[in-house]
């Protein structure tokens, strides 16, 4: 039997124990490799990302110049379009402005023995003055307009001072929807 | 003995220096290679993401260029359209004569043709004008359609037609004539209409002016006898505007027309109201 006599701390370590010391460097260059590493690595990775702007940079360059032609292209294209807003805003629109086609109505709408002496259109209403020689004749001829779209009504209807079938009738009317 | 204890405790000192000098390195590392590689990368990633939205973007618009230069030919087509038939300041002169054409073209008599200077509001620019024509109503009509057919930017603020003796209307019509804005005026893209003149017939139920009638009647017109003559024909003695006359059917009468003689009355036809006249007296009728 075998007995060490020197003091605990100067005892050789035991084969398998690993030194204190050991692990704090190993781990210290563990992290040191990994991140210079890891440095190495975002290095290329800038060189990549530089490559890849620049290859941008260089195609945007490129582009910009047809860019260009078609921004120019598009101001035209509004421009034209600007315009036709413009012709289609004045050109006349029937379903709103007075149109030579609602005169034609009015005076087609008129029956047989109605005799028209005036017909003024407006941007206020129609109004419509004439004769007749049987007075159920305006009636017919409301039916008629109302029947094209206007609102009719008889604002008059006198005798006329020549006789008793002579018949002087005033209309007033307005473009329906 | 104290010497042991010294070389001990020397090499303890390089040990910890040793450690020391590695994690000093480590962090020298981290923060002088490392850190600002990583924010270079962060910063290129950046700014090569805004690089290509801006690259996506031109090329998205650059890929519509054939859509646009489409679009552009359809739409100076459609211009080209509209400024053929909307006029433009230059060419005033043109429209005073085409609508001096136009009343010639469809028989109807130019009473008057007024207008004022160019008025603009905005991109809006136009002349007020007013024009009186006269004619039979189926003419007046006809020349009113065709130059609202002729100039689409006209737009008509009243139209009054007024009856008149000999079955003439006298049309006249106040409006605005739209013009290509000034600043966008080409000249010689508008083509002055040529008038072309239809054969359909137009039936106006405007008659001659009631007025005219009571007239007629206030002159005393009053049938005095009537006679048969040899051949089974009457001969009606009139009295109007203090003369008395023997008037046989399709003479004239004022402003009608006999159109028949009966017993004991007489058919005058004034511009088609047919209106009976008794013995002794007078009256309407149709």
């Amino acid at each position: 039997m075998r007995i060490n006599l020197l003091p605990e701390a100067e005892r050789p370590l035991k084969q398998n124990a690993i030194r204190w010391e050991f692990l704090v460097i190993f781990f210290g260059l563990v992290l040191f490799i990994t991140i210079n590493t890891y440095a190495y690595l975002q290095t290329l990775t800038i060189q990549m990302q530089q490559q890849k702007y620049d290859n941008l940079v260089s195609y945007g360059n490129m582009l910009q110049h047809q860019y260009q032609k078609v921004s120019a292209l598009q101001n035209e294209n509004q421009e034209l379009s600007d315009k036709i807003a413009q012709y289609e805003r004045i050109v006349r629109s029937p379903d709103v402005d007075t149109a030579p086609e609602d005169l034609q109505q009015i005076v087609n709408a008129a029956p047989e023995r109605v005799w028209l002496e005036f017909l003024e259109l407006g941007e206020t209403g129609i109004a419509i003055a004439g004769y007749t020689t049987d007075s159920s004749l305006v009636s017919l001829y409301l039916q008629r307009l109302r029947k094209n779209g206007f609102d009719a009504a008889v604002n008059s209807l006198n005798q006329s001072e020549i006789g008793a079938s002579l018949f002087r009738f005033t209309i007033t009317s307005q473009r329906g929807e | 003995m104290v010497e042991v204890k010294f070389a001990k405790d020397k090499k303890s000192l390089l040990q910890f220096a040793l450690i020391g000098l590695i994690y000093l390195a480590a962090a020298v590392s981290f923060l002088v290679i490392l850190r600002p590689r990583i924010g270079e990368v962060h910063r290129l990633q950046s700014v090569i993401a805004q690089e290509e939205n801006q690259v996506q973007l031109m090329e998205r618009v650059v890929q519509r260029r054939s859509q646009i230069e489409a679009g552009i030919k359809e739409q100076a087509q459609a211009v080209k359209a509209f400024e053929n038939v909307i006029p433009t300041a230059d060419n005033f002169p043109e429209i005073l004569a085409a609508i001096n054409e136009l009343t010639s073209s469809y028989r109807v008599e130019l009473i008057n043709l007024n207008y004022l200077p160019v008025q603009t509001e905005n991109l809006d620019a136009w002349y007020s004008m007013s024009l009186t024509i006269a004619g039979s109503y189926g003419d007046v009509y006809k020349a009113i359609e065709a130059l609202t057919a002729a100039f689409p930017s006209l737009s008509i603020r009243s139209l009054t037609a007024v009856s008149s003796i000999n079955e003439q209307v006298f049309l006249e019509t106040d409006f605005n004539l739209y013009i290509v804005p000034v600043e966008w005026a080409v000249r010689g893209s508008w083509q002055r209409p040529v008038w072309q003149e239809t054969n359909s017939e137009i039936a106006g139920a405007f008659g001659v002016p009631l007025q005219y009638i009571e007239e007629l009647f206030a002159n005393s017109l009053k049938l005095i006898g009537i006679v048969r003559v040899h051949g089974g024909e009457h001969r009606a003695l009139v009295s109007f505007n203090g003369t008395q006359e023997w008037k046989k059917i399709g003479d004239s009468l004022g402003i009608g027309t006999i159109m028949e003689i009966h017993e004991s009355e007489l058919v005058l036809d004034v511009h088609g109201v047919r209106l009976s006249i008794n013995m002794g007296g007078n009256r309407g009728e149709g």
